[in-house]
């Protein structure tokens, strides 16, 4: 309505301008590529303070332009920005046909992370790293895990199997995202990234720093946002397979088509490994030998230009094998051990354009999760001992965009959520519902300043409810050199075992509850007159609130020698509060302790994060990293001190390094097309300061003694395309064999590997 | 002359008040300790009796000669009795300090020492907690279910027969154990608990 009146004023105006005054000039323009393809939706600017968008046709006019020299400027995500200088004159229009050039090595990025809504890396007012798929194909990794392990500023967990810290904080606090929606099934709290296999993956985005206000819970430290690739030729497909050391198998195919409005792709892939052990001393494997299956499937259909429909499927199971000590009888007894775990998710989602500038996506999301052991004691009296832990979420969203005639965008959406668990340990099955409500608003100035706000509020029966804003801007200081700075809030909701969890295992000497249980636990033991000390006002113990953060970003991004050196730095700092932990709150007559969770500590992580590439010439790129991190917790002790004869008790506030955490990291990427045999050459390397691994006398201090050795795994692959889209790669990986069984638990020797790709 | 005379003077001032604060109860450590090394502690209800000022392990539960008395249920209930209260006939009593043992170079005032009573033991039980010796790892830190003396501490004791020492407790594991090996981390390999070896200094 408003947009039909500004119309009708504008046309009157400009009539009124032409006839009466005649004072004026126009220009009438079509926006094309090299090959004449009209291109729709271009930003052109006059002097920043007159503006128009070409339509399907790639046509534009603007009118009652006083006469004067102006510089057009005209952009589109994924073009290289067209500048030109301009004379106007009065009573003439001026004609002119406009050639982009697509942007040669950012070439057609758009990310969804930074703003949920697809735009331009280069325009998003939030620093986004992307892995893209070339980046995948060049490490022929295989999972998710040893992509993500190339980048600086993402590191393995090193007590963990397969967990990423980002910005200094655990996996728990980074949200997991595939197209846009959050995968479930975290083991103590860490998302397994190796379940995620690469096949199928068009880009990988990272948004480091609290993004709750787009994305709710669990974004404190970061989302990790998968693109699944999508139906783009008539038909097409691939398939590949590859092999190596330690019986590793990577499999898969796929098929895909798009025509006449209907589009859909299928595939599956196999991986797998016999696992590997570091140690015969110690018992058991470093990693169990595993298989992986994934199956992916898509459909979709185009009512029209505007409006689509499409339905994406998932599924995934890993099994593993292994042995395990059981103590039976005061002897130790190796037994089997056995296991799966499960996911399952479907995406329904509606695209539909209703009038102009607005669009609307309605999005019904469910998943499953399941996982399950089982240890088996075949020929013994006992019973066999089974983990059984069954997980659910649902969800329904709707999301509108709207842009505004001045190009602002703005963002607004709500849905619900419930959630299920049902596991022994949580005691059966608990319900969890959720509803949230966020909003968005992009204002341009000019083409070289943007400025997003947003926030979202998130209520769920689980937590108290919790507002997230978020405020980032980002300003152009020239053609090559941009400048971001972000603040935002992030949280996280308190996890299962912290709500649900009764551990009351009869022969440890502590017992463990969630906070929905620890009061009516109390309230019994104090009936049978058990309880010998209280640390902590059982009142207080019966509900958590969830843990948040408070972060900036600001940061440098810059392009010099047409695009050829690239890179961008950005300094954090991270202030989380409210984490929660589970302290001893009673201790009964018999010495047993009583643990429950509460939100007691505070961290704070800063650093420097940078990214530089180079291309040497058309054949050498390097690529390098840095990281350089503190990560520091915050806690409260009392010191008990004497003071002039007399003992006193001081509160101190100390500063306890956290573990696990290097203070430099690095990554290298090379790769060389070499041009006699037309191979292509690629070397990774990930390094890492040595770091303070564990407080082992819990002093509160990182001693000396107490750090691991710095390291650095290498990888190495040739690649050969062949015709036909064949591609043969040969590679090592881990060339130098660096393995550590106390320090780096979860990296395998040197692997070999060849794979072979074809794609039609 | 007259400047020499005047730091005569206040030195003398200075050595007389020191001497007249001597007077009351303020001894000085020298710095000189001894071990005690995987003193086991007693179990099922029993008590292994501790004498500092000989260094060895005494019977006699009733007399004043013992100083420390330590139990363990092997689960991580320990308990450290001093002489005194509802623990024994004689004049102990301990104070525990967060502070490096080497720091320590006067006894503070008789008042603040504290004494066994069926409430609280002077030498608390307790992990962790403001006026304890000992962290007690549970599951969040690593190695897991480990009782590690928190650095730094120093136990300050009266004696049963009323002297004074100040103690830091090294190790709870037979063996005083490297605590960060994979052999201490690991349960099954873990030295048995209840071991005490500490450092020590008796003013007599």
């Amino acid at each position: 309505m408003n947009y039909i009146k500004h119309f009708l004023l504008g046309s009157i105006f400009f009539a009124l301008s032409t006839t009466l005054f005649a004072q004026t000039g126009a220009i009438k323009g079509i926006v094309q590529t090299e090959d004449s393809e009209k291109i729709s939706d271009a930003n052109i600017y006059l002097n920043e303070s007159k503006w128009a968008i070409s339509d399907v046709n790639g046509s534009f006019e603007i009118g009652a332009i006083p006469e004067g020299t102006y510089t057009i400027t005209i952009g589109k995500i994924g073009y290289r920005s067209f500048e030109k200088t301009i004379f106007i004159d009065s009573s003439e229009v001026l004609e002119l046909e406009i050639t982009l050039f697509p942007q040669i090595y950012q070439g057609n990025t758009a990310v969804v992370t930074a703003t949920r809504s697809s735009q331009d890396i280069e325009s998003v007012p939030i620093s986004v790293d992307v892995i893209s798929e070339e980046e995948i194909l060049n490490s022929a990794s295989n999972s998710l895990r040893d992509i993500l392990l190339e980048q600086a500023g993402i590191s393995l967990s090193p007590g963990e199997d397969n967990a990423i810290q980002i910005q200094g904080f655990e996996s728990d606090y980074t949200l997991v995202l595939i197209d846009g929606q959050p995968l479930i099934g975290r083991i103590r709290g860490a998302f397994d990234v190796s379940r995620i296999n690469t096949s199928n993956i068009q880009q990988v985005e990272v948004v480091k720093g609290p993004s709750s206000a787009l994305w709710g819970s669990d974004a404190l430290a970061g989302v990790i946002n998968i693109i699944t690739k999508k139906p783009t030729q008539d038909f097409s497909g691939t398939a590949f397979t590859e092999i190596g050391s330690r019986a590793t198998y990577n499999a898969g195919s796929s098929i895909s088509f798009n025509k006449n409005k209907l589009n859909g792709s299928a595939g599956f892939s196999v991986d797998g490994s016999e696992g590997f052990d570091l140690s015969d001393e110690e018992f058991g494997n470093n990693q169990n030998p595993y298989d992986n299956f994934t199956i992916n499937t898509s459909i979709g259909y185009s009512f029209s230009e505007l409006t689509s429909v499409s339905l994406n499927g998932r599924y995934f199971k890993n099994s593993f094998s292994g042995q395990t000590l059981a103590s039976i009888l005061g002897q130790n007894i190796a037994v089997d051990e056995d296991g799966w775990q499960e996911d399952l998710s479907f995406q329904l989602q509606l695209n539909t354009s209703p009038f102009s500038r607005f669009d609307t996506k309605a999005i019904l999301y469910s998943t499953r999760y399941e996982d399950f052991s089982e240890t088996i004691f075949t020929d013994l009296n006992e019973d066999d001992i089974i983990n059984n832990n069954f997980q659910g979420l649902d969800k329904a969203e709707i999301q509108n965009n709207y842009i505004w005639l001045n190009n602002h965008i703005s963002t607004f959406g709500f849905g619900a959520t419930k959630e299920f668990v049902n596991a022994e340990r949580y005691q059966g099955k608990r319900n969890q519902e959720g509803s949230f409500i966020f909003g968005q608003h992009q204002f341009l100035f000019g083409n070289k300043f943007n400025l997003t706000t947003g926030a979202r509020l998130d209520n769920h029966s689980a937590y108290n409810s919790y507002l997230s804003p978020k405020i980032s801007a980002k300003y152009d200081l020239s053609e090559n050199l941009s400048f971001r700075a972000s603040w935002g809030k992030g949280f996280k909701a308190p996890d299962l075992r912290t709500l649900y969890l009764n551990f009351d295992n009869a022969g440890s000497s502590y017992r463990v509850f969630g906070v929905e249980n620890i009061g009516s636990e109390l309230e019994e033991f104090e009936s049978n007159n058990a309880i010998a000390q209280y640390f902590r006002n059982p009142s207080t113990l019966n509900s958590l609130d969830p843990e948040y953060s408070s972060a900036i970003n600001v940061g440098l991004s810059y392009k010099f020698y047409s695009d050829q050196i690239i890179g961008k730095v950005n300094a954090f700092r991270n202030n989380a509060r409210n984490l929660i932990e589970a302290i001893e709150v009673a201790r009964l007559n018999d010495n047993s302790g009583i643990y429950g969770y509460v939100n007691i500590n505070k961290a704070r992580t800063q650093g420097i994060e940078a990214e530089q590439s180079f291309l040497l010439d058309e054949s050498i790129s390097i690529s390098i990293g840095y990281q350089y991190l503190e990560a520091i917790e915050l806690t409260s002790d009392t010191l008990t001190v004497i003071e002039n004869g007399n003992v006193v008790r001081n509160e101190v506030e100390s500063e306890v390094p956290l573990a696990k955490r290097p203070k430099h990291s690095g990554s290298v990427r090379l790769i060389y097309e070499e041009p006699f045999f037309g191979t292509e050459l690629s070397i990774r390397g990930i390094l890492k300061s040595k770091y303070f691994y564990n407080d082992d006398n819990v002093n509160k201090k990182a001693d000396s003694d107490e750090y691991a050795n710095a390291y650095s795994i290498w990888n190495i692959n040739i690649a050969k395309q062949f015709d036909r889209g064949i591609r043969a790669q040969f590679g090592v990986n881990n060339l130098f064999n660096h393995t550590d069984q106390e320090f780096l638990r979860y990296q395998s020797g040197a692997t070999f590997f060849t794979k072979i790709t074809f794609e039609f | 002359m007259r400047r020499q005379l005047l730091t005569l003077f206040i030195l003398t001032t200075v050595l007389l008040t020191a001497c007249s604060e001597n007077d009351s109860d303020v001894v000085t450590f020298t710095g000189e300790f001894q071990t005690a090394t995987d003193i086991q502690a007693g179990n099922n209800g029993n008590y292994t009796f501790y004498d500092l000022n000989t260094n060895s392990a005494v019977t006699d539960s009733t007399s004043i000669t013992w100083d420390l008395a330590f139990t363990d249920d092997g689960r991580g209930g320990l308990e450290i009795l001093t002489n005194n209260g509802t623990s024994g006939p004689g004049n102990g009593g301990a104070i525990v300090l967060d502070v490096d043992i080497n720091s320590i170079t006067e006894v503070p005032n008789d008042d603040q020492f504290s004494v066994d009573t069926g409430a609280s033991l002077a030498i608390t039980s307790v992990p962790d907690v403001a006026g304890s010796w000992f962290i007690y790892t549970s599951q969040s830190i690593e190695p897991n279910f480990a009782i590690l003396p928190k650095e730094p501490h120093t136990i300050l004791i009266r004696t049963g027969e009323g002297d004074y020492a100040k103690l830091e407790i090294i190790s709870y594991y037979e063996g005083n154990p490297d605590t960060s090996t994979p052999e201490f981390a690991n349960m099954m390999t873990r030295p048995a608990g209840g071991y005490y070896t500490f450092n020590f200094e008796v003013l007599d």
